[in-house]
């Protein structure tokens, strides 16, 4: 996660803890990661990984603070590139996300080298020239957060335990007014996790869980896992702004997110048919307010929020198989993006697959 | 020591690879001997005046292999940061030094094979929401759902039928992976329910099929595809009802298991992890646990042989039947619904049992 509201929110929780603060708790060292699926940013150049195979959010303080920042970047071969870096084949190569520290306007990516239960997780920047840099973790500062992941049952006796099958795919991450929030999904239980974790972390840090649900129209309701999220500032209070796997777009305010607490979203707009959100970010043009969304059947769709303040959630069909809501457009010339964020005021950054199958890394102006 | 390649003469340094024959996949590249040589301190100084490069890749815009340079008396060392890949070719050069190694390949294994897929019965609900694809050994992550098919009676394929998620759902060993079925199109009242329809039609035929393409962890293509053949039949709405179980006791002093009958089949995966017997106060018992008769059933076959003392079986209400139904919820409930309200009492989490006496011996 990734959006020009979480860099605001960075420079709005600035004044209120420096980064001394933040890391004062932190230990140094290196960051055991067992793998790397999302990241964001923090202040102070902090960031948080995830980290599904070790059920952990590690906060990680990356010491690049400050920095000018390329007005364009663009990375053909990206795939190529990573792979050579990393002494490898390019088919042993997986880029998990992007996210671009707003201390220093430097993107990073989240990678794995390898594709089995041995991958290597690594985290790499992109330098202004476009070049790639591997991210040293030997020795750095760093927290991490234990989310909890319900245990093999204890045994009787010395027996051999049974292993635990189960494993908690974190499915985004994003750090907003001193909190950080990830979404989880289980490869067992269907059953939504939301947890919201204040940073710095405390000694071991599970934060709050809340059970989020998704009402359709009619009576009645699932509990739906987040596929992705991030958020958006309504009438002054900070919101999430969620796309559940069953595809609905809704939204709630950051402040339910209280312990035990049962969520059901604000349905904003269904995002269609054969269709799955992959990424969003939420930026200004002007004095109005715009979702972007990567999908993975169809270009990048342009929300306007024009109307979120009244959005009191969908409760009616519309003529043809429409659904009332926001409206949007899809920009078509966004091809195959399979990871966005934003970079600056102007400009997006995004991972896209091109024709042959290779990735490239660009910014791209705003729509 | 191996050294896999060496251009020497008494005053010219030499370039070469070195590994440790127990692990040839940590080799490394010394130069020696280098006189009066300052290592620079320029990351881009450094890869321009000694680096490692997979070979061939033609295309000379890639940059060099990450890793560690030190010096020490007379000898440069660059430690790759990375394991060497089974099977790649790598190249050192130094000035117009070069030295290539050939990463051994992979140890020969048996092939990998689909080895199960859950639920495993002929008939399903057609809203079904998920199957685990079990394999003898660990697979690769990244590209799952193009070896995963849902074909109709005929071959034709079943259009978007998954919620494919670009993590995708693997055991921590990666032996097992969850797929789900589309809950768009399950959960009723929402657009793709409503305009393309359920993933399963009840009465028709449809076969799951994994393609032998798909690559296991050490890069080899699977033994064989496999085909999981099934028929849809009508949904299910109902939640799971221990109540309605039946039970088949042990008799004390023996292993015999503990049968516990469902009244349809549970998901696999939960009945594994949320069913266990306890005996009092708070002992959980150590012992095998599997399932039967199209996951139907759940045995139990403790360690040692059972005492007469009271014991309970553990029923953990996250768990599901087939179609994201669980014992506390189901997977599509009625808005505001309130359980105590409704005058239902909720369903127990224990059922307590005795193991049934010995029967006394006769001569």
């Amino acid at each position: 996660m990734h959006t020009a509201a979480a860099l605001l929110a960075a420079l709005l929780a600035a004044p209120l803890a420096t980064g001394a603060d933040l890391t004062a708790s932190m230990s140094e060292g290196k960051p055991d990661l067992k793998s790397i699926g999302p990241i964001a940013f923090g202040p102070e150049g902090i960031l948080f990984a995830a980290d599904s195979k070790s059920a952990a959010v590690f906060a990680i303080a990356t010491g690049d603070t400050k920095g000018v920042q390329a007005d364009s970047l663009k990375v053909e071969n990206l795939d190529e590139k990573i792979a050579a870096l990393l002494g490898t084949s390019v088919e042993q190569i997986l880029v998990s996300d992007l996210a671009v520290n707003p201390a220093s306007g430097t993107p990073y990516l989240a990678v794995s080298r390898g594709r089995g239960p041995d991958a290597n997780p690594v985290l790499l920047k992109v330098n202004g020239d476009g070049s790639l840099a591997l991210v040293s973790l030997d020795k750095v500062k760093f927290s991490l957060a234990a989310l909890p992941n319900a245990p093999a049952d204890k045994v009787v006796g010395q027996g051999r335990r049974r292993k635990n099958a189960r494993l908690e795919s974190i499915t985004d991450i994003a750090y907003t007014n001193g909190d950080v929030i990830v979404a989880g999904l289980s490869n067992e239980e269907f059953a939504s996790s939301l947890r919201r974790i204040p940073f710095p972390f405390k000694e071991i840090g599970k934060g709050t869980s809340v059970e989020i649900f998704h009402g359709a129209h009619g009576k009645l309701e699932t509990r739906s896992p987040v596929r992705t999220f991030t958020t958006i500032t309504i009438e002054n209070e900070p919101h999430l702004l969620a796309a559940y796997t069953c595809t609905p777009l809704v939204q709630f305010p950051l402040k339910s997110l209280k312990s035990g607490a049962k969520i059901r979203g604000t349905t904003l707009a269904e995002l269609g048919n054969r269709n799955r959100p992959l990424d969003m970010i939420v930026y200004q043009q002007g004095k109005q307010t715009f979702i972007l969304i990567a999908n993975n059947a169809r270009g990048i769709m342009k929300v306007t929020t024009k109307d979120i303040t009244e959005a009191k959630g969908i409760s009616k069909r519309v003529e043809g198989g429409k659904t009332e809501g926001l409206s949007y457009q899809t920009i078509e010339s966004w091809k195959g993006v399979e990871q966005l964020n934003g970079y600056n005021s102007e400009s997006a950054i995004v991972v896209q697959r091109g024709d042959p199958g290779g990735l490239s890394l660009t910014t791209m102006p705003l729509p | 020591m191996l050294l896999a390649s060496a251009l020497a003469s008494s005053a010219e340094p030499s370039l070469r690879w070195v590994s440790d024959p127990a692990q040839p996949y940590l080799a490394w590249v010394e130069v020696a001997p280098l006189e009066n040589f300052v290592l620079p301190a320029k990351a881009s100084e450094r890869t321009g005046l000694l680096s490692v490069r997979v070979t061939p890749t033609g295309n000379s815009a890639l940059p060099p292999m990450a890793g560690r340079y030190s010096l020490e008396k007379n000898m440069l060392s660059f430690h790759p940061q990375f394991p060497l890949e089974p099977g790649l070719r790598y190249t050192a050069s130094f000035k117009s030094l070069r030295a290539s190694i050939t990463a051994p390949p992979r140890k020969d294994a048996p092939a990998t094979k689909v080895s199960k897929i859950t639920p495993t019965a002929g008939t399903l609900p057609l809203n079904l929401l998920k199957f685990y694809i079990h394999f003898s050994a660990p697979m690769t992550r990244g590209s799952s759902y193009q070896h995963i098919q849902l074909q109709h009676s005929m071959g034709e394929r079943v259009a978007d039928p998954f919620l494919e998620l670009p993590e995708e759902l693997w055991n921590p060993e990666m032996t097992r992976l969850t797929i789900l079925l589309d809950p768009g199109r399950i959960k009723r009242g929402l657009l793709p329910n409503e305009v393309v329809g359920t993933v399963f039609e009840d009465g028709k035929d449809y076969t799951l099929r994994i393609d032998r393409s798909w690559k296991d962890a050490s890069g080899r293509l699977l033994e064989k595809s496999f085909a999981k053949k099934f028929r849809a039949a009508a949904p299910d709405y109902r939640q799971p009802q221990p109540r309605k179980w039946q039970f088949r006791y042990p008799t004390a002093g023996t292993r015999e298991p503990l049968r516990v009958t469902f009244a349809e089949p549970l998901d696999a995966a939960l009945a594994t992890r949320l069913l266990a017997v306890g005996r009092e106060p708070n002992l959980i018992l150590e012992g095998t646990s599997s399932l039967a008769a199209h996951e139907t059933a759940w045995e139990f076959r403790p360690a040692e042989p059972w005492s007469e003392k009271p014991h309970h079986l553990k029923i953990d209400h996250r768990l599901e039947d087939l179609v994201g139904n669980s014992i506390e919820r189901p997977f599509e409930d009625a808005l505001d619904r309130h359980p105590e309200a409704a005058g239902a009492p909720p369903p127990k989490s224990r059922h307590p049992f005795a193991p049934k006496p010995a029967a006394p011996k006769v001569d």
